[in-house]
């Protein structure tokens, strides 16, 4: 728990340090400009960050003391599981960050100038990502009885994965893709194995929260490119479940 | 006009029929997000946002503003049945109430908590109606300086009621505060922090910061250890015994006093007035032994504290434009998405809104009253449910919130990052709500430190000349000065056992 702490409040000092350096001082190597501490009616824009900048910078030193000092509540012994070098766990995050990536990879100008950068291949990605979690998923689930000291770090692992799965998805994938996905792949992986109340629960999910969501309420959800699939499906769902 | 024609066209309004239905469906869906473990009153409001697009403003507010008493009284419900409070504010009614279900009393914990929970409410409403136009008028004379010093109270309030350490209270309202930088600087529009990536011109958004930080944290947390036992308890009987209802009557006046004063004042968050009540409770028992071992005076005033705070939070809302805790800040937040900016020139603006919000309270007390008693047992089912198709829809619900409000994954991507900051500083006990009204209150603050600086070319003094200022700036410094003192010698305490 103290070295928890002290990882927290070093990550708040870098995080001011690089604010101040950076966003107010506008260091000179990512090209970026110093925001003025003052101009002609008084402080300027960089007057409040400058000074919150100094203040965390103080606190976090402040904290790092604090906590150096107490052991008592914080001794080394931690009552959650410590992270082990176990390979299983690490596919999950990798893959989180693999989507992020991918998400993000046709953006980059170089590849955009070499054409690959089109909605379809971030769509292409994107299911490829997907399916690869899902293996990793439904692969995993059978280990959990072996692990059952790190079925926790497991769970958050596959929550945090699949967040950031369905937010590189969301947009090229559309709502529906996603929901279902996150949904399939989400219980299995929490642990949840009857299959009567997961298909329509996931069914519901996907296609009954968005046609709720876009249909009724009109919130503007995502479409994605596999419309045409979705329109017989709605069609017979609406007609068994109205 | 006077007050009473106002609320009287108020009632007009609220009591539409389809007002009356938001109202209904408002308190339906706060008391399901009160009831769900993982998910508290502040992302829950956040995630439901979303549902209120296609309202009109006074709809949408009003059917807000019954998702959060709803999930203030739902919070009860879990503390009840299952030891685990469904919200920081009925931490305190697991002791007594939790006992009581054990005794097969769950029942009458739960039909006290919703009579004090109705009449907690009922009063900060009417003493709301009363101090709102006067408060809102005494606000109207205030300048820059005078709303910098406020902001700065109800931030050093927040921050030192935070938790066990001052310093990191400080610590996370400073980063709230700095993570509010991020966008096009409020008084002269300059960019900051903002690296070129367009998404960063709009700010970081607060509601999809507070659906991670409270939303997914906490679902992340109940990821980690799912394993909850409902307690089988006699949910037939709500009234308490005949002998008993003198001693629940002298709670639930107490307890309404506790968290109405407690909620005018801004930066009090919703935990203090339960906390209090119970003490009080305990301290003017005859027999304090009874306390722990469900005694029904400790549910009856935490939880009559709880909805009157909940109420009485309202009044620096409306009145100065404060959000007191991060549920309020969402309802602020939410108020702005339907283009209000909650302060004291709403009540001059848009009289007829505000006085439809205020009579809807009274509705919705009434509504929440009649949902609760009968339907105790249907609340107590849904606890049953098993957690990880919870766990799905909720997620779910999130990812559509955050990326209805501007139809943008970015939100979502700062969701999710906020989610995994917000369960690591859970676990190592970082205070969250500072951080979060550091962020909504940001802009505010800084805006009008640097209009006061400007009116006073750059002068510093204009903080301490000004008398209303002044007196504010000494209350901030006591309350720091208070908390540190208070901490400090429990802190050398722990550090001495070991």
């Amino acid at each position: 728990m103290k070295r928890g702490w002290q990882i927290a409040t070093l990550g708040f000092i870098v995080f001011a340090g690089l604010a101040l350096v950076i966003g107010v001082w506008g260091a000179s190597f990512i090209n970026a400009r110093p925001l003025p501490l003052k101009d002609a009616l008084g402080p300027g824009p960089g007057f409040f960050p400058m000074w919150l900048s100094i203040l965390t910078l103080l606190l976090g030193v402040g904290l790092l003391v604090e906590v150096g000092r107490r052991s008592a509540d914080y001794g080394e012994e931690s009552p959650y599981p410590q992270p082990s070098p176990d390979v299983t766990r690490s596919v999950l995050p990798i893959l989180a960050l693999l989507a992020l990536v991918a998400w993000k990879f046709p953006t980059f100008p170089l590849l955009e100038r070499i054409g690959v950068g089109s909605e379809t291949v971030r769509a292409v990605i994107s299911t490829v990502l997907a399916a690869g979690c899902t293996l990793a998923l439904v692969l995993m689930p059978q280990r959990y009885d072996e692990l059952s000291d790190n079925a926790s770090v497991l769970r958050i692992g596959a929550v945090l994965g699949l967040l950031v799965m369905a937010a590189a998805t969301l947009e090229p994938l559309g709502f529906r893709v996603t929901a279902f996905l996150f949904t399939a792949l989400l219980l299995p992986a929490l642990g949840a194995r009857n299959l009567r109340i997961i298909v329509p629960f996931v069914l519901s999910a996907s296609l009954g929260v968005f046609y709720i969501f876009y249909h009724q309420l009109k919130v503007p959800l995502p479409i994605g490119p596999y419309d045409w699939i979705f329109k017989p499906i709605e069609a017979a769902y609406f007609f068994i479940f109205r | 006009m006077s007050t009473l024609e106002l609320l009287l066209n108020g009632f007009g309004a609220a009591m539409s029929p389809e007002n009356l239905a938001f109202a209904l469906i408002g308190c339906v869906l706060g008391t399901l997000i009160g009831v769900l473990p993982g998910v508290g009153p502040a992302a829950g409001t956040a995630i439901l946002i979303p549902l209120t697009f296609k309202l009109d403003p006074t709809g949408a507010i009003i059917m807000l503003c019954a998702i959060y008493y709803g999930a203030m009284y739902g919070g009860t419900i879990t503390s009840v049945l299952l030891n685990v409070p469904g919200e920081a504010a009925s931490v305190i009614t697991c002791i007594d109430g939790h006992a009581m279900a054990k005794q097969g009393r769950g029942g009458t914990a739960l039909g006290v908590a919703a009579i004090g929970s109705f009449v907690g409410g009922v009063f900060a409403t009417i003493a709301l109606v009363v101090v709102a136009v006067p408060l809102s008028t005494l606000a109207l004379k205030f300048g820059p300086p005078e709303f910098f010093a406020l902001m700065l109270v109800g931030l050093c309030l927040v921050t030192g009621l935070a938790g066990r350490s001052l310093i990191a209270g400080i610590l996370m309202t400073v980063v709230g505060l700095m993570l509010a930088l991020v966008g096009i600087d409020p008084v002269r529009g300059a960019p900051r922090f903002t690296f070129g990536v367009p998404d960063l011109y709009d700010g970081i958004g607060f509601i999809p910061v507070v659906m991670g930080l409270f939303g997914i944290g906490e679902i992340l947390m109940t990821a980690e250890k799912p394993v909850r036992e409902v307690v089988r308890t006699n949910l037939s009987k709500l009234f308490p015994e005949r002998e008993e209802w003198g001693r629940v009557w002298a709670s639930i006046a107490r307890g309404t006093g506790i968290g109405f004063f407690l909620g005018l004042i801004p930066g009090v968050g919703s935990i203090i007035p339960t906390f209090m009540s119970y003490i009080a409770e305990k301290r003017l028992a005859k027999d304090p032994s009874r306390f722990g071992n469900g005694a029904i005076e400790g549910v009856a005033g935490p939880e009559t504290a709880n909805n009157s705070y909940a109420n009485a939070a309202m009044v620096p809302l409306l009145t100065l434009g404060i959000p007191s805790s991060p549920t309020i800040a969402v309802l602020m937040g939410a108020f702005i998405v339907n283009g209000l900016t909650p302060g004291p020139f709403l009540f001059q603006e848009k009289p007829e809104l505000v006085w439809a919000i205020i009579a809807s309270f009274f509705i919705g007390n009434v509504v929440l009253l009649i949902l609760n008693l009968p339907l105790v047992g249907l609340w107590a089912k849904i606890l049953e449910v098993p957690y990880q198709y919870i766990c799905a829809g909720t997620l779910l619900f999130c990812i559509l919130g955050a990326y209805s409000i501007n139809q943008s994954v970015f939100d979502v991507t700062v969701m999710i990052i906020c989610g995994g900051i917000g369960y690591l500083l859970r676990k190592l006990d970082f205070p969250l709500a500072p951080l979060v009204l550091g962020i909504i209150l940001g802009p505010q603050l800084e805006k009008s430190l640097r209009t006061s600086l400007e009116m006073s070319a750059g002068d510093y003094t204009i903080f301490f000349t000004r008398p209303i200022t002044l007196v504010l700036l000494i209350i901030a410094v006591i309350i720091l000065a208070v908390a540190a003192l208070q901490l400090a010698p429990k802190e050398i305490r722990e550090g001495g056992d070991d």
